[in-house]
């Protein structure tokens, strides 16, 4: 008797309670410092209709979600189930008058906040895990009472649906990898990171000047002048020999693996110029004799870039080895023919001192290193040759970068 | 005549050389023989004698303007017309001097001093070798600093392709040819921090501020000092969470950021399964009967050796896990993993407290596992308790760990979702000898139904043991399954749940244990098919890493033997 009265009791106090709690939000109370739109947790409530007691119970701690999306979508599956359940039951067993579970809506879970009334801690959550299985197994069993087969999606529906977590983005256990794969091919470095050398950078770029004052003597005309008979016999003689009767013209120096390929050549063109230059002594036209001159300054000026453009294309280039295979007379004009042109070839070795000038047209000379550039064909190779020719004979302080270019323009000469 | 005929035969050498002095004494034995009949001298004419000195003059008057340039050409005509006049040879050498043509010039001294050693320009000409003398040597070591910025430029060319070991061979060179350059001790040290030697490129850290005892740079340097000696030191204590790359102190269990682990690197179980030939791990179960249940090998865990062998610290392994993360979809915020995304979407989101990884959430699936964790050493933390998921059932673990620190005790409480929903609770407790190693773990779990299932009861419990060989190997390890029963409390009054468990057990007495450990334990039925709770010891991944797996039921006994190649030695390889 004691046990049925405290039974009317419960069941009493349970419908009170799930009187009250029909108006009650079915949501966690606010507060505990968490922004309610903008929390990581949400979750919903769930007041579940207890077939056996009649009662229902707010459960709190059964879910939480995310996001806000995947917590209605869960919702809005449980929803379903339900209706299903009630609908069937109504259909089938219109006089348990079973009653719908109710649920909040997604809203940000407090039960994990101690500082909440809606705190819930491990044992409060299982106790709460477990009234849903009690309630789940008997509305089952209700189910299959009221004809619903066991392997119905029905029956088998009211089960607490798996997740869905694909462990595979998070795996628990990570294989220890080895040194080799580890191993990580360093970033290249930004050019600006590596310092600078100072060296060099407070020397002086040129050459100090002179610490003592040199001044220049006066110099007496002289009354003999040095004449060779062997370049321009000829002229000495007054007769018209050719200058293939030459005999004194220097011999190449052999290839003595100097630093500059150049050099015998030069040293040889270097006297020749002199013989030249004692030759025109016998001339006795004035302007003849400076023209002849300043061909010859000229000549000195184009020996010493040439020297210079051979070192510049470097001992193993093709330059260099044109100059070190010159191996006689023949070979030094050929090479002066593909350097400079045939029309400066035939002044090179003149047999008359007066055919030392070379005369090259102005259209080449103005701007040679626009005559030199030109690659649309407006001058012929000739004309670039001889322009090549004026220049190197009237420069005298050729740029690193003008030697770089015209030595590689003197390498396609040959 | 002799005289005259010799002074000509010399000047005419001299004349070779003059653009090329070096090359006059290979000239002069050529010359000698063929010049020697064909010079002489004659009188000057008028017009010579005219031109001389107009270029004399003209020369003089540019000298005194000055206009050294234009002073050399007409002097140069000069010596054109009348060869080797000391005077015109003396005056070429200063103004070819002050026109920095100094090997033209050197050519006139040495020209002037063999044809007039006696001339009333020598003692002057002498200074001017002396300045010629210092001009060569000023352009040689003009030249010898154009080689040595060529080659430092070399090396950091070289450097800034990445290519440091050419590099710093450069650099060597460099440094052997000017030892007090401190740009050189500074780019050594860039390539050896590149190369992750950070001991060497302090070295030369340190050296450069040696050698450059106020740099501008003083401040930049100290600190990078400093980082880089905090990298050393991080290298000698720390190791690397092979997941997400964090630096970890050595004897951390856990990585407290992501939560993988344990590193529990001395332990015999987790250096058990080596990724090296003739090592292996060999699984086989038995039944309760005894009958083999059948083999399973079981892949390597830790490749290249001992477990955690390659993981000591270092920038550059860092960097490697972090890209394998990066090409994963993960995002870090500074060290910290904090979310992965596949395509636009956010697969994880990792909420990072201030000390430790709290939770993780999945908003595409609403998932959230959370981490509770305690602090155990500067910047260690022990898990105190974790969300595992396993084939879509969420397992909560807790752990305990004894005064050393160590693993004592693991709880795991699930609702086990693919079977009847029941919430099952698991316990591992873990035996040490006096030595600290793991001698047995004691397993058991169980649950409680519910009333209307007639209230059963299910309990199981086991021991896994570890038998070690000479070298302190894992050779065998032994679960067995000692109990497994099942008690009704009451006779369910539902006639479909006491039909489903007469089915399940037809032999049962209710109040009676029923001994589980042939059937397994069935809890119900969806449709024809039974719904088990097996004995799940996938959770339990912490206490060896052969130990997980979701027991079949009837197997009452799972050894798991292990091979090893000869030299691999706990101990030897540490």
């Amino acid at each position: 008797m004691r046990r049925i009265s405290t039974s009317i009791l419960l069941v009493g106090l349970t419908l009170v309670s799930a009187g009250a709690g029909a108006q009650a939000p079915l949501t966690c109370q606010s507060g505990a410092g968490i922004d309610p739109a903008n929390c990581a947790v949400v979750h919903y409530h769930v007041k579940m209709y207890r077939p056996d007691t009649k009662t229902s119970v707010e459960l709190t701690g059964l879910n939480e979600f995310a996001s806000r999306t995947a917590c209605e979508a869960a919702l809005a599956a449980e929803r379903a189930r339900n209706t299903a359940v009630v609908e069937f039951l109504k259909k089938n067993e219109p006089r348990l008058q079973y009653q719908a579970d109710q649920f909040g809506a997604c809203h940000c879970d407090m039960t994990r906040t101690q500082s909440s009334a809606n705190f819930l801690d491990d044992a409060k959550r299982a106790a709460e895990r477990r009234t849903q299985l009690d309630i789940l197994a008997r509305v089952r069993l209700r189910l299959i009472d009221s004809n619903a087969l066991p392997n119905s999606e029905l029956v088998t529906s009211l089960r607490v649906p798996p997740g869905t977590f694909d462990a595979a983005q998070w795996p628990r256990t990570v294989v220890s990898p080895s040194a080799k794969e580890l191993a990580a091919a360093p970033e290249p470095l930004p050019d600006t990171a590596a310092k600078v050398t100072m060296v060099g950078a407070d020397a002086a770029k040129s050459a100090p000047a002179a610490s003592i004052e040199f001044p220049l003597v006066e110099v007496p005309t002289p009354k003999e002048v040095m004449v060779t008979r062997a370049i321009a016999p000829s002229v000495i003689s007054g007769e018209t020999e050719p200058a293939s009767t030459d005999t004194t013209t220097p011999a190449p120096a052999a290839d003595s693996g100097e630093a500059n390929a150049a050099e015998a050549f030069v040293n040889y063109e270097t006297s020749r110029v002199q013989a030249i230059l004692r030759a025109s002594g016998q001339i006795d036209d004035a302007a003849t004799k400076k023209s002849i001159l300043e061909a010859a300054v000229a000549r000195m000026q184009l020996l010493s870039n040439l020297k210079l453009l051979v070192e510049t294309a470097g001992p193993r280039s093709a330059l260099a080895g044109a100059f070190r295979a010159v191996d006689g007379e023949a070979a030094r004009l050929d090479l002066v023919g593909k350097l400079f042109g045939e029309s400066v070839k035939s002044h090179w070795a003149p047999v008359d001192a007066k055919d030392v000038v070379v005369d090259i047209p102005a259209e080449l000379t103005g701007d040679p290193f626009a005559v030199l550039r030109e690659a649309t064909g407006k001058y012929s190779r000739e004309q670039q040759k001889q322009s090549l020719y004026h220049l190197l004979a009237r420069t005298s302080n050729l740029t690193s970068s003008q030697l770089l270019s015209l030595a590689d323009l003197m390498q396609s000469f040959l | 005549m002799n005289r005259l005929r010799n002074r000509i035969l010399l000047a005419l050498l001299l004349a070779a050389s003059f653009a090329l002095p070096r090359l006059a004494a290979e000239a002069q034995a050529r010359e000698q023989v063929e010049a020697e009949d064909i010079t002489e001298s004659r009188p000057a004419t008028a017009e010579e004698r005219e031109e001389f000195t107009r270029a004399i003059a003209f020369g003089k008057r540019y000298a005194a303007i000055p206009d050294a340039k234009a002073a050399l050409e007409h002097y140069l005509r000069a010596d054109a017309i009348f060869p080797d006049q000391p005077g015109v040879l003396y005056n070429l050498a200063i103004l070819m001097v002050k026109e920095g043509r100094y090997a033209d010039a050197q050519s006139r001294v040495d020209r002037y001093l063999a044809l007039y050693s006696t001339g009333p320009e020598v003692e002057t000409i002498r200074k001017l070798q002396t300045e010629l003398d210092f001009q060569k040597d000023f352009e040689k070591r003009q030249q010898e600093t154009k080689n040595y910025v060529e080659l430092f430029n070399r090396g950091r060319y070289l450097l800034a392709r990445g290519e440091y070991e050419q590099a710093l061979r450069i650099f060597e060179e460099v440094a052997d040819k000017q030892p007090t350059d401190a740009a050189v001790a500074y780019n050594q040290a860039l390539a050896y921090e590149q190369l992750g030697d950070f001991v060497r490129s302090t070295e030369f850290l340190r050296r450069y501020l040696a050698l450059t005892p106020s740099p501008e740079d003083k401040n930049d340097v100290d600190a990078k000092l400093f980082k880089l000696e905090a990298e050393i030191t991080d290298m000698r204590t720390k190791f690397i969470c092979p997941y997400c790359g964090l630096k970890l102190e050595n004897g951390a269990t856990w990585c407290h950021r992501c939560w993988h682990g344990p590193y529990l690197f001395d332990e015999a179980q987790w250096n058990s399964r080596p990724c090296l030939e003739g090592a292996s791990a060999t699984r086989t179960m038995y039944y309760v009967d005894g009958r083999f249940g059948g083999n399973e090998l079981l892949s390597c865990l830790s490749k290249g050796g001992p477990y955690g062998q390659a993981l000591a610290y270092s920038p550059a392994k860092q960097k490697t896990i972090r890209a394998a993360r990066k090409a994963e979809g993960w995002l870090y915020d500074g060290d910290y993993l904090v979310e992965k995304k596949v395509g636009d979407q956010k697969v994880i989101v990792l909420e990072q407290g201030a000390d430790v990884l709290e939770r993780l959430l999945a908003p595409v699936t609403g998932d959230v596992l959370a981490y509770e964790a305690a602090k155990t050493g500067t910047e260690s933390w022990n898990l105190d308790r974790e969300d595992v998921v396993i084939d879509g059932v969420d397992y909560v673990k807790s752990y305990s760990y004894d005064a050393a620190g160590r693993l004592a005790r693991e709880t795991v409480a699930y609702q086990n979702r693919g079977a009847c929903d029941d919430l099952i609770q698991m316990t591992a407790d873990y035996v040490r000898n006096q030595s600290g190693a793991l001698q047995s773990v004691k397993l058991g779990g169980g649950y409680s139904g519910l009333q209307v299932e007639g209230s059963p009861t299910v309990a199981w419990s086991g021991t896994l043991a570890f038998s070690y060989d000479d070298k302190g190997r894992v050779a065998r390890e032994e679960f067995v399954l000692s109990s497994f029963t099942k008690t009704y409390a009451e006779k369910p009054r539902a006639d479909q749940i006491r039909d489903d468990i007469k089915s399940f057990y037809p032999q049962m007495k209710w109040k009676q244990p029923i001994d589980l450990t042939r059937s397994g334990d069935f809890c119900g039925a969806a449709g024809s098919q039974r719904l088990s709770n097996r004995i799940d010891l996938r959770p339990f991944y912490t206490v060896s890493p052969s130990l997980p797996i979701l027991l079949p039921p009837g197997v009452a006994k799972m050894t798991v033997d292990y091979a090893y190649p000869e030299a691999y030695g706990l101990k030897n390889d540490k």
